[in-house]
C-alpha cells in the first residue's frame, strides 16, 4: 500500500520568494481532446414513458442497426443495387469493417453510446472509411424519411432498418438516431426518429421495390447484348442501372442483329419490379439512332 | 550547449506537489506532497476509468444539465484509452502517484524538430494532466497545486536524459492555456514567443490552429534546479 509522504523541502520557486510562484503552481493542462471516431448515438424512448426496456427490444435494436451499418457500408464499396437483399452475401471484410460497439452506457438513461472504430481500409479496390459508412448512414435513414421508395437503397437496408418493427410493436415509442463525428455536430440537436409510422414507410418502400406488373408498351435503351442462338437481349435502359435482360421472336432477328451497340426503342411486354423495368419479350424493334453508343463506366 | 549528464540523474531530484491553499498556510507550517513518478502501468489504466473519466463524466453532465458554458477540453481526454495502447509506439508515458492517489500524468513523443534551434530535437510533450480533483471546476475545489509544474520540470528532466538538452516543445491546450505561458512568460522567460502553424503528433491534427512553445533550454534547467535533492 503506498503510503502519502510529505515533505519539508519545498520547491525552490516556492522558498526563494519569488512574486511569481503562484503563477508557476497552476501551470495548466498541455494536450489536445481526441477526435471523436465516427459514431451513432441512439436514444431509446419507451412507451409511456416507462422506466425500464426489455432486454428482446434492446437486443434488436442493436441488430438492427448493425445490420444497417453493415448494409451500407456494402452499398458504399459496391454501389447501390436496388434489389440486393441477401446479407449472407456481404462479404467478412465488409462486415468486419462495419462492425459497431458500444462505449460505456450513461447512467439513468438508455442512451446507446454506438461507434465504430475510426479506420481507412481498401476492399474491393475502393478506400473506404468507417466516417464515410456513417454519413450514406445519415443520407440513407433521412433520404427514405423524405422520398419514402423513391431513395435508392438496397432491399437489405430496409429489411435490416424494420427489424426495429419488433421493439416498436414491443416496449419502444420510438428511437431517436443522431450520427456524428465530430464534436462540433451537437448530438440530437436534428436526430432521425425511427416510429412506427416510418416503419412502415420502409415496409412500403420495400413492397414497393417487390411489386410486379407486366404492361404492354415501349422501352428505350441501348442494345449491348444478342444471343441469336436463345433469341435474347440486354438492354441498357439507364446508365449506371442494371441491365435489363429480354427475350425477341423469330422475326426480329435481322433487326436486332443490326441495332446492336445503337440506341433503339423496344415494344411489347414488359415486365417490372418495383418500379423498375425488370424484364421485356420484345415483339417490335426500332432504330433510334444509327450511332453506336459508347461503353461508359457509370 | 552542451550538458554533463552526470549531474541529472532521476536520484537527484524530489518531485512535489503543495495543497491547494499553500497560500494562507505560514511558510513553516508548510509541508509539500512526494510525487513518485513512474512509467504508467495496469493500475493507472484502472484508476483513469474508474476515478479520472467517471468524473469528467461528472463535470460534463453538470455543465448540460446547468447550460453553462461548454465543459472544459480536458473532460474528452481519453488517459485510460492512451494508457493501454500500444501505438504509437514512440509514447512515452509517465504517472504521477501521491500515496494511492494518481494524481497526474505526462505523454511525451521523442524527436520532433525544434522550431528555435536548427537542427535540434526536441522531447514534445503531448498531454500533461493533473487529476481532475487537482483542478477547480464548477462543482469541486482544488486539493494539491503545482503537479503540472512538476511534471514540466519532469519532461525537462526527461530531456536531458534523452539527450535533448531541456529543449521540450508543446502546444498550448486553449486560449486559457496560451494566456497562462504569455503571463509566465513576462515573469519567467521558460518558453520562447509563442508561434502559430506548427504541426503536432500524427493524432494531433488541428495543433496547427494553436500556439506552440518551446523551452529555453536555460530557463528550463533553472525551473528543473528548482527541485534538486538538497
Amino acid at each position: 500500500v503506498r503510503e502519502i509522504k510529505t515533505t519539508s523541502k519545498l520547491p525552490n520557486w516556492f522558498t526563494t520568494g519569488d512574486a511569481d510562484y503562484a503563477i508557476v503552481a497552476d501551470m495548466p493542462e498541455i494536450g489536445y481532446s481526441p477526435d471523436l471516431p465516427p459514431r451513432i448515438p441512439t436514444r431509446v424512448i419507451p412507451r409511456n414513458g416507462g422506466g425500464h426496456l426489455s432486454f428482446d427490444s434492446l437486443s434488436d435494436i442493436l441488430l438492427s442497426i448493425q445490420h444497417t451499418v453493415i448494409s451500407v457500408a456494402h452499398e458504399l464499396v459496391y454501389g447501390v443495387d436496388l434489389f440486393f437483399r441477401d446479407m449472407r452475401k456481404i462479404s467478412k471484410e465488409v462486415t468486419q469493417f462495419a462492425r459497431v460497439h458500444a462505449e460505456p452506457f450513461e447512467e439513468g438513461s438508455f442512451i446507446i453510446h454506438a461507434e465504430l472504430d475510426d479506420r481507412t481500409t481498401e476492399i474491393g479496390g475502393k478506400k473506404v472509411t468507417t466516417r464515410q459508412v456513417v454519413e450514406r448512414y445519415v443520407e440513407v435513414l433521412s433520404g427514405i424519411a423524405k422520398e419514402g421508395h423513391e431513395f435508392p437503397t438496397s432491399l437489405a437496408v430496409l429489411h435490416s432498418i424494420e427489424e426495429m418493427d419488433k421493439a416498436l410493436k414491443r416496449d419502444v415509442a420510438r428511437v431517436e438516431l443522431a450520427p456524428s463525428g465530430s464534436y462540433e455536430q451537437e448530438a440530437f440537436s436534428s436526430p432521425v426518429v425511427i416510429d412506427p409510422d416510418y416503419v412502415i414507410q420502409v415496409m412500403n418502400a420495400r413492397l414497393h421495390r417487390l411489386s410486379r406488373r407486366t404492361e404492354y408498351g415501349s422501352i428505350k435503351g441501348v442494345l449491348r447484348a444478342v444471343d441469336t442462338t436463345q433469341r435474347r437481349f440486354k438492354l441498357e435502359v439507364e446508365r449506371g442501372r442494371p441491365i435489363v435482360p429480354g427475350e425477341y421472336i423469330e422475326e426480329l432477328e435481322v433487326q436486332m442483329i443490326l441495332a446492336l451497340g445503337k440506341s433503339v426503342q423496344i415494344t411489347g411486354y414488359v415486365s417490372y419490379l418495383g418500379g423498375a423495368p425488370h424484364q421485356i419479350k420484345a415483339t417490335l424493334v426500332d432504330t433510334v439512332s444509327n450511332q453506336l453508343a459508347p461503353f461508359k463506366r457509370g | 550547449m552542451s550538458l554533463s549528464r552526470e549531474r541529472f540523474t532521476l536520484a537527484q531530484f524530489h518531485f512535489t506537489a503543495l495543497p491547494a491553499n499553500y497560500q494562507h498556510v505560514p511558510l513553516e507550517q508548510l509541508k509539500a506532497f512526494e510525487l513518485d513518478i513512474l512509467e504508467q502501468d495496469d493500475e493507472c489504466q484502472k484508476y483513469f476509468a474508474g476515478v479520472w473519466e467517471r468524473m469528467y463524466m461528472a463535470l460534463e453532465k453538470h455543465h448540460s444539465l446547468a447550460n453553462e458554458s461548454p465543459s472544459p477540453g480536458w473532460t474528452k481526454w481519453k488517459p485510460a484509452t492512451w494508457c493501454g495502447q500500444r501505438d504509437p509506439e514512440d509514447r512515452q508515458k509517465f504517472a504521477a502517484w501521491c500515496g494511492p492517489n494518481l494524481v497526474g500524468f505526462l505523454n511525451v513523443r521523442a524527436d520532433y524538430p525544434s522550431i528555435f534551434s536548427s537542427g535540434e530535437k526536441v522531447l514534445y510533450v503531448e498531454h500533461v494532466g493533473s487529476a481532475p480533483g487537482n483542478l477547480s471546476t464548477e462543482i469541486w475545489e482544488k486539493r494539491l497545486a503545482g503537479i503540472g509544474t512538476a511534471l514540466m520540470a519532469y519532461a525537462v528532466l526527461q530531456s536531458v536524459l534523452q539527450g535533448y538538452e531541456a529543449r521540450v516543445g508543446l502546444h498550448a491546450s486553449d486560449s486559457t492555456a496560451d494566456g497562462f505561458y504569455l503571463t509566465l512568460n513576462q515573469k519567467r522567460p521558460i518558453f520562447h514567443p509563442g508561434r502559430q502553424g506548427v504541426g503536432g503528433t500524427p493524432q494531433d491534427r488541428r495543433a496547427p490552429q494553436r500556439p506552440y512553445y518551446e523551452t529555453v533550454p536555460e530557463q528550463a534547467l533553472h525551473l528543473l534546479e528548482d527541485y534538486r535533492r538538497a
